[in-house]
This record gives C-alpha cells, structure tokens and sequence, in this order.
C-alpha cells in the first residue's frame, strides 16, 4: 500500500475532477443517491483480504470518489471549495486531523468524515492511523494516547515498511463501517446501476456480487429458456389451428414474448383457443441498435441485456422511442452494459431538453459521450 | 538538560495549579460543550505535541521556560483585545512549555483530562487576578485546555482587562457588573475567600 503515496498530489487532484464533473452531471439527488448507494454497495461486497495492493488501492480509490460525490450532494459545491484544502503542513496536519474522524461515533460518520477533504488529506490520514496500528473503530481517546507514547513513529524513516501490515486491518475496518451503513443496506435493494466512473473505475473481476443476484440471474436465464422452448411449442403445435379459427388474424412477431423475463410466465402467453380474447399484444422487442457517434442520453444501464429491453419496452407504450445500446462498442462508455438510450445528440447543449423533459415524466437520465466505435 | 531524561520534579500534572482549577469546575449547571469546539481544542494540543516532539533533542527546559518571555507571549498579556489567531498562539506557546516538562505518558493524561474539563470563565478569572505574579497566571493557563482559555479571554475583553491587570482593577471591574449579580457574587467570594 506504500504506493498510495507516490504522485499523490496529482493522483488526488485527477479523482476531484473527475468527481466533480460527476457531481455537474448528476441530475436529481434520487439518481445520486442510487449511483452512489450501488457503488459502496459493490465496495463493501469486494474481497480484500486475498486482492493485491494494486486492487487494495483501486478499492480505496474508488471508495473516496463515492464518499467525495456524497459529501459535495450533500453540502453543494460552493461549500466543498471553502473547506480547507491541504497545506504545506499537509502530513503533519493530518496527523491532528485524525481527531475530527475519532471524535465521531458512528462507522459510517467517519467515513463521511473522510470523504469530506481531498483524497491527500485522506491518505495522509489512514497513514496515520496504519503507524498508530489503528483501525477505524479506535477511540480519539485511544489514538490520544499513542500520539503522545509513540509519536516518534512518524518520524521514523522505515515506518512506511513497518507499518505495511496495518493497512490491510484498517482497510477491513472502513468495509465493515460501510456494511453497516445506511446507504449500503438501502442499496441492497435497488436495481443493477451502471458504475460511476471512468479513470478508477473497478475492474470487473473485483466485483464479487452477492450469491442471491447470481443464482436470480441463474434461475432468470433457465426461465428464459424454458419460456423460448414453450412459445415455440406453442407455435409449432397450436399455431396451424390458430389460424385456422382465427383467419383475419395474422400471426406477427408481436406474439412473441418480449423478453427472456417475460416468457417466464405462461400464462401470458397468447391462448390458441379460439373463444378467448386475444391479450393485448407486448411490444417489439428494442434490437440492439447501430448507432451513431456523440452525445447519449441514457436512461437505465443493465448488467443483463433483458433488463434493458424491458425498461425500453415499458418506455415505449408511455410514447417514448428508446434504443437498447451496447456500451462495449464504444469506447468513451463503460464496458459491458447495455444502456436505454433515449437520444443521441451531436452537441452537449441539445441534451438538456429532453432531459429535462424526461426529468418531468419521472425518468433519470445522464448523459456520456460515445467516443468512437471500437466494434463494427 | 535535554528533555529526552526524565522530567524534573516540577513537572507534575496535578500541581497546585490543576488543584485550583477544581474549584472553577463546573457539573451539570452548564451546557454541553460542542463536539466543534472540543475537537478543536483537542487538536491543538496535538499541535502542542507536535511543536514540543520537534523540539526535543535540541531543547533544554531552559529553552522552553523561555516561551513564557517570548514577545508573542508578553504582548498578548498586555492588550485588552485578541483575536482567535493570538490566542491560539499564546495559548499554543505556554501548552508547550507546560506539556515540554511531562512525561509523554502523563501528556495524554493531560490532555484526557483536559478533554473533559469545564469551568465557569467567571470563576476561573477570579483564580487567575487573585495571583499577583503574572507567571504563576500564565502557569494557571496553560493547564487549562484551549477552549477555556478563549472563553476566559472573552470574559475579559468584556470586562476590559488585561492579563496583566491587578487583582484591585479585576474587582472593580465585577463591581460594575450590574447585568450579571450571579457572576458577580460569585467571582468576589471566591476572590475574597482565599
């Protein structure tokens, strides 16, 4: 972990910007709140005793920027600039400053307590506390103490090496204050949200989800299939007599379950039956559009291609002409999503329109830049 | 004598003037003391701390009973008005010479303790002006944390005294006190019944 400490001034400078402008694009607290809360949900679920200091500092990296986005939704950006940034006295200062996090109580008010300064101020003061051999959960009284006792520790040339042991306990310890925290448990509820950021986003493998998701997604899939296999049963077999009984009536792709998800249920399923009533037909499906370079306004970004579909579809019957977009063939999106994409727009300024007008129909939008096509 | 020897025999933490201060303390009567306020005041003396720790090695207790002499130091105890950044820096200055003499194990005592503590300023500047020499003033001080000392200089400044100022003026001064009669009885006992 002693390499959080090189370049660390340009490295903090590079994670404020690029919170920031997060912060600028963000359009409603609803969307911060859900973005924010699915990111420390993924840190807080991420497996750090057995992850190299490399993933270690992705990690802590990560969690800065997500409490950092917090803090400045919660005080505004004018207030975020008034607090006092680092000095010169930069490492000795946050030695003391150590206190403003210890005098709090809670786990999760000291995390925010740690968001709410630079990502310097923040390394300095885990260091802090990794000579100490603190953790987070220690006492101001506690810390006090070895301030006085030990203090020669920080001045200690080869304190970087000796200390290199407490940073995987204090790491552990800002985990756990974020398990138990509010926004994580709320989070745990909420759908699949794409991640927030570009320079230190996480690599996929570092992501360990929750076994619940995976065995949903396990049972999701399986009901895909079994859902295609009966539709097309269906087809096969009572088709002929469908349409023998209903002659104005022409079997269309709009018979077709709209999703994997949808054909989970049968009895959605359109009766071959003769005296019932047709159901109203499902929409069609949103096929994973070519588009074109620039601005994306996007709605919703799904790990699952389905969830897309179905968030497209539902936006469809209220009158809207979603597209389902793949972001790996592009290379300004994050990988592997598939993002609702309500426009796309050669300019940054014409986006504010709809996403305004989508914002008054109760739907959330960012908005990215494509960059260029990576894939054909 | 380098301060990295044990600590002579004056170096104590509680001496007769941590005795004093027993008396200006304060239960239930007033309110909480902020967490703003007191994190504040702890983290200055881990500045102490720091300023003492970069000290040592070089410094003798010579050196540091020279912080009370120091212009900084004199000029503050003869003007009626101090703002936050003077204060601190007195208060900062006769903290190290005071926290310099201890042991590191009895620092974090100190300052534990002074984490804790909580006076009435009215009483605590009845301590000080009934000491007719300034040192043992500045002594009383600097055993108090430093958010006592800023409420104490508020008191002060209302008063329109100086550090430097006779018990006689500080009597007159409460004399006058015509908006408070519980702080001024108070104050004059405790001057008068020592």
């Amino acid at each position: 972990m002693q390499s959080v400490i090189h370049n660390l001034t340009a490295t903090s400078n590079a994670i404020d910007t690029e919170v920031l402008a997060k912060h600028r694009q963000l359009t409603s607290e609803s969307e911060a709140q859900l973005l924010v809360g699915h990111e420390l949900h993924q840190l807080a679920h991420t497996r750090l005793e057995t992850a190299s200091p490399v993933v270690r500092e992705a990690w802590l990296k990560r969690l800065f920027a997500n409490l950092h986005l917090y803090h400045l939704r919660q005080v505004g950006e004018a207030a975020a600039w008034r607090t006092p940034q680092i000095t010169s006295r930069g490492k000795q200062e946050a030695e003391v400053e150590v206190v403003d996090i210890l005098v709090e109580k809670e786990g999760w008010e000291r995390l925010r307590v740690l968001g709410s300064g630079s990502y310097e101020q923040l390394i300095h003061q885990l260091c802090a506390l990794a000579t100490m051999g603190l953790t987070l959960t220690a006492t101001s009284d506690e810390y006090v103490r070895r301030f006085c006792l030990e203090y020669k520790k920080f001045a200690n040339p080869n304190a970087d090496t000796e200390t290199e042991q407490n940073w995987l306990p204090l790491l552990l310890s800002l985990q756990t204050a974020l398990k138990a925290s509010p926004i994580v448990e709320k989070a745990s509820r909420k759908p699949d949200v794409k991640t927030a950021y570009q320079v230190i986003a996480q690599p996929q493998h570092l992501v360990r989800r929750p076994p619940s998701q995976v065995s949903r997604e396990r049972i999701v899939s399986f009901s895909a299939v079994l859902g295609l296999l009966i539709v097309c049963g269906v087809v096969l077999w009572g088709g002929p007599n469908w349409k023998r009984n209903e002659p104005n009536q022409k079997p269309t792709l709009v018979e077709m379950p709209a999703s994997p998800t949808a054909s989970a249920t049968p009895h959605q399923l359109p009766s071959p039956t003769p005296k019932s009533k047709p159901t109203p037909a499902p929409p069609a499906p949103v096929v994973v559009a070519q588009e074109k370079a620039g601005f994306y306004v996007i709605g919703v970004a799904a790990r699952q291609e389905a969830s897309a579909q179905a968030e497209a579809q539902m936006r469809q019957q209220e009158g809207l002409s979603p597209r389902v977009v793949y972001s790996s063939d592009w290379s300004g999106l994050t990988p592997n999503y598939y993002l609702v994409v309500y426009d796309i727009f050669a300019n940054r300024a014409d986006t504010v329109a709809l996403r305004k007008d989508l914002e008054k129909r109760g739907i959330k939008t960012y908005m990215m830049h494509s960059g260029k096509r990576v894939r054909p | 004598m380098s301060l990295t020897q044990p600590p002579s025999k004056m170096a104590d933490p509680i001496d007769q003037y941590t005795q004093i201060l027993k008396f200006c303390q304060t239960n239930e009567e007033q309110k909480p003391v902020g967490k703003e306020v007191r994190t504040a005041s702890l983290k200055l003396d881990l500045r102490a701390i720091q300023e003492v720790e970069a000290m040592e090695g070089y410094a003798t207790e010579e050196d540091f009973n020279e912080l009370l002499f120091v212009p900084k130091v004199q000029d503050f105890l003869a003007k009626h008005h101090h703002d936050t950044q003077e204060i601190q820096a007195f208060w900062l200055l006769v903290r190290m010479r005071y926290l310099a003499l201890l042991h590191p194990s009895q620092r974090a005592q100190v300052i534990q303790m002074s984490d804790q503590m909580q006076c009435k300023p009215t009483l605590v500047m009845g301590e000080v002006f009934r000491m007719p020499k300034v040192k043992d003033r500045i002594q009383l001080l600097s055993r108090l944390p430093y958010r006592e000392v800023a409420a104490l200089m508020v008191e002060t400044e209302q008063r329109k005294l100086t550090l430097q100022a006779d018990g006689g003026v500080f009597l007159s001064s409460i004399a006058f006190d015509k908006e408070n009669s519980e702080v001024r009885q108070s104050a004059r006992r405790t001057f008068l019944a020592r």
